[in-house]
């Protein structure tokens, strides 16, 4: 199912930008779907600006051909015009041009482009939150009602998951492949999913075979 | 949080209005090819070990421009690096411990509750009051700031006021708690 662009964040005009960032984010719940948002002021006036992209984009596959080659294959320029794939933005979210048929005309350029992932995306966002959410009960209930194998093997199962998510982000924003190359990239987050596995395994053997995490730091913080 | 834009839009510079016939003329004279695309190369290998590598090393050679040390200390950005850095230290030491815990079997290192009881035991009294606040800070600090992102999630306190108020709650209530429980 498609995103409507006509439903992105600017076309609510009456609403704060709060509850504009909170409807883009329930708004983005179709596969392969975004919300785009873009910081131009207004509405574009001047539709002709739009010739020059059209007649760029306006086929798929159009950079594979040579824009020589298109044009003589579609006749006369105006046949391209005539396909009116309006791929400015604000005109598309009043043509109601889905994102996917938009994403679609971008998609016929000279650089690789990847499917969106809804489980890279917004799920994983999703993910994160309530995990850090169920830290919260976690914790008091721990630090409240003491050692108990429970909260103990939650407890060894959310922080290291909660600690990979952290670590993740950083890699990805400080360790990317632009800075450490495409192997080094991926050695650090595999390497990564392995410290985490062990971590994990730590957690549970400590729980089971030990005193268990609370205990530990109710002993070693007051030995 | 926000989806990446992936495509950016064309510049048109200097766009001028033109009749059709003059735009076929136009478009049969020329290739109409948006900035940045090349239709014919200028290099004289194809490899891209030859046509990119030298780009490579000039980009490694290159200065980073100055962008924390000339940005004004805010309580935002301050906050929001302190967030990630005590995150990372604090996941560190539990990385350690757990990761130590699950490999000191392989290498004979007695590592167990048990032994660091014991080891803490023997700290004087004033090193570990200070080393508790030390490591009690940082949990308490990503903690409740932690708490504020996820009200931020919800919608709530995105105003600069609400930014700046609920910097100054979690930077308060983190110093006192973490104070408190260097105590115990």
């Amino acid at each position: 199912m498609a995103l409507r662009l006509a439903a992105s964040p600017l076309a609510l005009s009456r609403s704060t930008p709060s509850l504009r960032l909170a409807a883009a984010m329930r708004s983005s719940s179709a596969l392969n779907a975004r919300v785009y948002f873009h910081a131009t002021a207004g509405p574009v006036a001047d539709s002709q600006q739009e010739d020059h992209v059209r007649m760029a984009y306006s086929r798929k596959g159009a950079a594979d051909q040579g824009f020589r080659s298109s044009i003589a294959k579609n006749g006369r320029v105006g046949s391209i015009r005539a396909q009116n794939t309006h791929l400015s933005r604000s005109t598309a979210s009043t043509a109601g041009q889905t994102s996917d048929e938009v994403t679609a005309a971008y998609k016929a350029v000279a650089y690789k482009t990847i499917t969106p992932n809804q489980v890279h995306g917004s799920y994983h966002w999703d993910f994160e939150r309530l995990l850090t959410v169920s830290m919260i009960p976690l914790f008091a209930a721990s630090a409240i009602h003491g050692a108990h194998p429970i909260t103990d093997g939650l407890l060894g199962v959310v922080v290291p998951i909660h600690c990979h998510m952290g670590f993740d982000a950083m890699v990805t924003d400080y360790l990317h492949p632009g800075n450490v190359g495409k192997w080094g990239n991926k050695a650090i987050v595999w390497t990564l999913r392995g410290v985490t596995v062990l971590a994990l395994v730590g957690c549970y053997q400590f729980n089971t075979s030990d005193i268990g995490l609370t205990e530990l730091v109710k002993r070693s913080w007051t030995a | 949080m926000f989806a990446p834009r992936i495509a950016a839009p064309l510049r048109n510079i200097g766009r001028v209005q033109a009749s059709a016939v003059a735009r076929t003329a136009f478009a049969k004279t020329r290739v109409m090819a948006p900035v940045g695309i090349r239709i014919l190369s200028t290099s004289q290998s194809s490899l891209k070990e030859v046509t990119v590598a030298p780009l490579i090393d000039q980009r490694k050679n290159r200065p980073l421009s100055p962008h924390l040390t000339i940005y004004q200390p805010q309580l935002t950005w301050y906050m929001s690096m302190f967030h990630r850095a005590f995150g990372g230290a604090v996941a560190t030491g539990f990385y350690a411990g757990a990761v130590g815990y699950a490999v000191a079997p392989m290498i004979g290192m007695g590592f167990d509750a048990a032994a660091i009881t014991s080891l803490i035991a023997t700290v004087p009294v004033g090193a570990k009051i200070a080393a508790k606040f030390i490591i009690a800070y940082p949990f308490t600090f990503h903690s409740l700031n932690g708490i504020r992102h996820l009200a931020w999630d919800t919608t709530r306190f995105m105003s600069l006021k609400g930014v700046y108020q609920t910097g100054y709650v979690v930077l308060g209530l983190s110093t006192v708690s973490a104070v408190g429980l260097a105590l115990i």
